[in-house]
């Protein structure tokens, strides 16, 4: 089992930088677009079998509440991914 | 005309003797013709020759064959001959040599007798000839002969003075090896088996033949007086001609002392053009250039069958008759030209309702399976890299625009995908399983004492009972996830339903929150659905290893085999030229297929779309081919090493088919048996295998070797010519000749290689030329 951690922080511009803490593949959603690639998250999720991830962020640090849900809002969606890489990998496991 | 079993008397003496002979042989002279004709007809002879001592009396000769011939027509003959008194060795004693004469040139059988005394004339019972003279006087004569040295004793048996061979010289074997004599005489009964015992020893197989040595006519068939025992003759099959007689002595294994045939129903004649043609009922060979109804001939004497003979049959009003009115079709085994050959490529030689000879080959449904599933893998393998490469595609295409999302829905969001399990494959195990255990259960209630018997019934019926509880898990765990799936999709429909109700109630905002939201599934969607298939294990098919696809079975010393053509092949390299178009016809071509378009490219004459049809259709032609099986039959215990071509095994074939097949017939008609079996198998095998039934069925044979005329010495020749679609036809034994014809040239000039058949078969003309 190799765990993951997947850091979003949020900078002062309101870009929101995903990073993967242990291939530190990395990506960044510009605030002005808003735009998030599937190939970007797949890259900084970097999966390898047997990996289980967990997320970490420091939306604590978002004061202006708009950003806050707008921060919230990225953060659920990888959340909803990586819980469900998560149970591929559990299934995975079980089946060994 | 068609030849039969005679009895012959190739030394009978006459008047002509006296010299030697003084007062026995007085009453045999000119005058008392008829009693000796009386008496070769009393004793059933049908060929003999006055055969004098050192004398030829043509003036007898002629007055007894002229009575012959107003008596019995061309049923009886009576042929030339001396017994010449030989030296073969200085020193020796000397030894009777018979010469039978050809009877066809009456100018030189007037001089026969002055040509003999020409090299010298014998005036008493102690002068005899050189053996240089005796050669000189046959010189002298000019005249085909057969000659016959008396044999009286053992061939090692030097001693003693019998006129025999071995009296005369040291070395009797020699002197039969070389050829220069075609036939020991013998006298006694006893005599033969000694004579042919002494051969045995040194390896020599040679004609004996008995004669009468009658010098008394009044007590033929005694030597001067009876002796109350009765008389036996040597009996040969041929016409009672000097060619009969040739054609006897040159293959006289074939011809002395035959059995009269035994069968008792066979095709009579053929009738063409309303004239009658006799078949022996022994063997008979149809000959003729192609085309000019040999086969015709057979097909209508078999079975009649073949409609479009039947113009060529009306037109020559073509009748085949048979013996007996109740004679029926089913008694004849007819062998069509090729049929062998070709039921050896089709597998079915052999395929006969009435006998099973075959075992069936058991394991093609697993081949077909194997070949069915590799193809099955291949294609999950190659879709499944499709689905990669489109699955990267996807990702590669898919954006998303955050749009921070109100958590507080007045109404909640549902999302209602819910993935259900995989149950195809646990279905198809289920199914197997079950059907295997169905089958060990049927196997095992049907042949219940048979294993009991072996002490394994027991044993049988635990691995039943454990293989019932491993179906039963399979099963249930079949229907575990069948009812999970069930629940699911009630869930989702659930869900569904109460989703669109849903959506009628938002406000507008809502329904733009929810499609956000979806848009977000979405996205989610592809990132795990590509990381689920790129980590899908997906390992390229191994090819089905050789299997060994054959079946044997042991009957009367013969192992009838039976194999397809995967039969040990690897058929990797075949399977794939067989499905894909040669740019992707090996393994690594289609490993690397991506898209849907390349595979579709790659099947041969199909797409993606017919995949269905393509395994159907074109993979199952592939295991059909693969399967299709060919026969053959092989004596277990031949020393002969039998190769696996159809002509060997055509040959194995009519030995199996003559000598053990439970099958009953007749009359063995085959059309050109020598199709493929090399000329010295046919010489070995084919010849003895038709000979061993010329006395007990009659054969009737098309052919254009004359190994299988001339060799197997047949009874009888029919030789066909077809001019503007009429039939005409010679027919007759080997020996038989006409004004019009002779069978041997027919022969000689309608088969290739018949001269030589012929000149090798009657290389006693050879001492002539020389």
């Amino acid at each position: 089992m190799n765990e993951m951690t997947i850091n979003l922080n949020i900078d002062s511009e309101k870009n929101i930088v995903i990073k993967n803490s242990i291939t530190e593949n990395s990506y960044i959603i510009e605030y002005n677009t808003k735009e998030i690639t599937a190939q970007g998250i797949y890259d900084v999720l970097s999966y390898k079998p047997n990996a289980i991830y967990k997320i970490e962020n420091n939306i604590e640090k978002v004061t202006d509440e708009n950003t806050k849900v707008y921060f919230q809002d990225v953060i659920d969606l990888v959340k909803t991914i990586i819980d469900d890489i998560n149970v591929i990998t559990n299934n995975e496991l079980n089946d060994e | 005309m068609l030849n039969s079993i005679i009895k012959v008397d190739l030394h009978i003496h006459s008047k002509a003797s006296s010299y030697k002979d003084g007062i026995i042989v007085e009453k045999s002279n000119i005058d008392n013709i008829d009693v000796l004709v009386d008496k070769i007809d009393e004793n059933n002879i049908s060929l003999f020759s006055i055969t004098d001592h050192n004398r030829f009396d043509y003036e007898l000769y002629s007055k007894i064959n002229e009575k012959v011939k107003t008596k019995y027509s061309t049923t009886k003959n009576n042929l030339p001959g001396v017994e010449f008194d030989v030296l073969l060795e200085d020193g020796k004693p000397k030894c009777h040599i018979i010469a039978i004469f050809n009877d066809n040139d009456q100018d030189k059988l007037r001089e026969l007798q002055n040509k003999m005394f020409s090299i010298r004339k014998l005036e008493n019972n102690e002068e005899v000839y050189t053996l240089q003279e005796f050669e000189q006087i046959l010189k002298a004569i000019n005249i085909e002969v057969i000659l016959i040295v008396h044999q009286k004793q053992a061939l090692d048996n030097v001693t003693g003075q019998t006129d025999s061979l071995s009296n005369a010289t040291d070395n009797p074997y020699e002197f039969i090896k070389v050829g220069f004599i075609d036939a020991l005489e013998y006298n006694y009964p006893r005599v033969e088996g000694i004579v042919k015992n002494s051969l045995r020893k040194v390896d020599l197989d040679t004609l004996i033949i008995t004669g009468s040595d009658c010098h008394n006519w009044d007590n033929y068939p005694y030597h001067s007086t009876p002796n109350g025992k009765e008389r036996d003759f040597t009996s040969f099959k041929c016409l009672p001609t000097f060619r009969g007689l040739l054609m006897s002595i040159t293959s006289f294994n074939t011809r002395v002392n035959r059995l009269e045939n035994q069968n008792e129903h066979y095709i009579s004649s053929i009738s063409i053009n309303g004239v009658d043609y006799p078949l022996a009922n022994g063997l008979n060979a149809i000959i003729g250039d192609n085309g000019s109804g040999k086969s015709m001939l057979l097909n209508l004497i078999a079975n009649g069958d073949k409609m479009y003979y039947k113009p060529l049959i009306e037109e020559n009003n073509i009748i085949s008759r048979t013996n007996s009115d109740d004679f029926q079709k089913e008694y004849i085994n007819y062998i069509e030209q090729g049929e062998i050959v070709k039921s050896v490529r089709e597998g079915n030689l052999f395929d006969d309702n009435e006998m099973k000879y075959y075992e069936d080959i058991e394991n093609k449904d697993i081949f077909a399976q194997k070949i069915r599933k590799y193809f099955n893998d291949i294609y999950d393998y190659v879709i499944h890299n499709i689905n990669v490469k489109e699955s990267k595609e996807e990702l590669k295409r898919k954006k998303l625009n955050i749009t921070p999302i109100n958590k507080n829905f007045f109404h909640p969001v549902v999302k209602s995908d819910i993935n259900v399990e995989e149950i195809e494959n646990d279905k198809k195990r289920k199914t197997s399983l079950n059907s295997i255990y169905e089958n060990l259960k049927l196997e095992l209630d049907n042949n219940e004492e048979y294993y009991k018997a072996l002490n394994i019934y027991d044993k049988l019926q635990n691995n039943l009972k454990e293989l019932k509880e491993i179906l039963d898990i399979v099963n249930k765990n079949y229907e575990e996830k069948k009812n999970r799936n069930t629940v699911r999709n009630l869930i989702k429909k659930h869900l569904d339903n109460y989703k669109i109700e849903l959506d009628s109630q938002r406000t507008s905002e809502e329904t733009e929150r929810t499609r956000i939201i979806e848009k977000y599934d979405d996205f989610r969607s592809t990132i795990i659905n590509y990381i689920k298939i790129e980590n899908e294990i997906n390992n390229y098919p191994v090819f089905p290893t050789k299997m060994n696809g054959s079946s044997i079975k042991l009957y009367k010393n013969y192992e009838f085999k039976k194999h397809t053509a995967y039969h040990n092949i690897d058929l990797k390299d075949s399977f794939y030229k067989h499905c894909f178009n040669s740019d992707y016809a090996n393994e690594e071509k289609i490993r690397l297929i991506e898209t849907r378009d390349e595979f579709s490219k790659a099947l041969k004459n199909s797409s993606i779309k017919e995949i269905e049809l393509f395994k159907t259709g074109k993979l199952e032609k592939f295991i059909s081919e693969c399967s299709k099986e060919t026969t053959s039959i092989s004596e277990i215990s031949s020393k002969e090493n039998i190769g696996n071509t159809p002509g060997e095994i055509s040959l194995v074939y009519y030995k199996f088919l003559i000598q053990e097949a439970d099958k009953e017939f007749y009359v063995l008609v085959i059309d050109q048996p020598e199709d493929d079996i090399n000329p010295s198998r046919i010489k070995n095998y084919l010849l003895k295998y038709l000979s061993s039934i010329k006395d007990k069925k009659q054969v009737i044979l098309v052919t254009h070797n004359p190994l299988l005329v001339v060799n197997l010495d047949v009874d009888n020749v029919i030789h066909l010519t077809k001019v503007n679609n009429k039939i005409e036809v010679k027919n007759g034994s080997l020996e038989y000749e006409n004004d019009k014809y002779t069978i041997l040239d027919l022969i000689k000039n309608n088969l290739d290689g018949g001269y030589k058949a012929i000149e090798r078969r009657l290389k006693v003309y050879e001492r002539d030329d020389n």
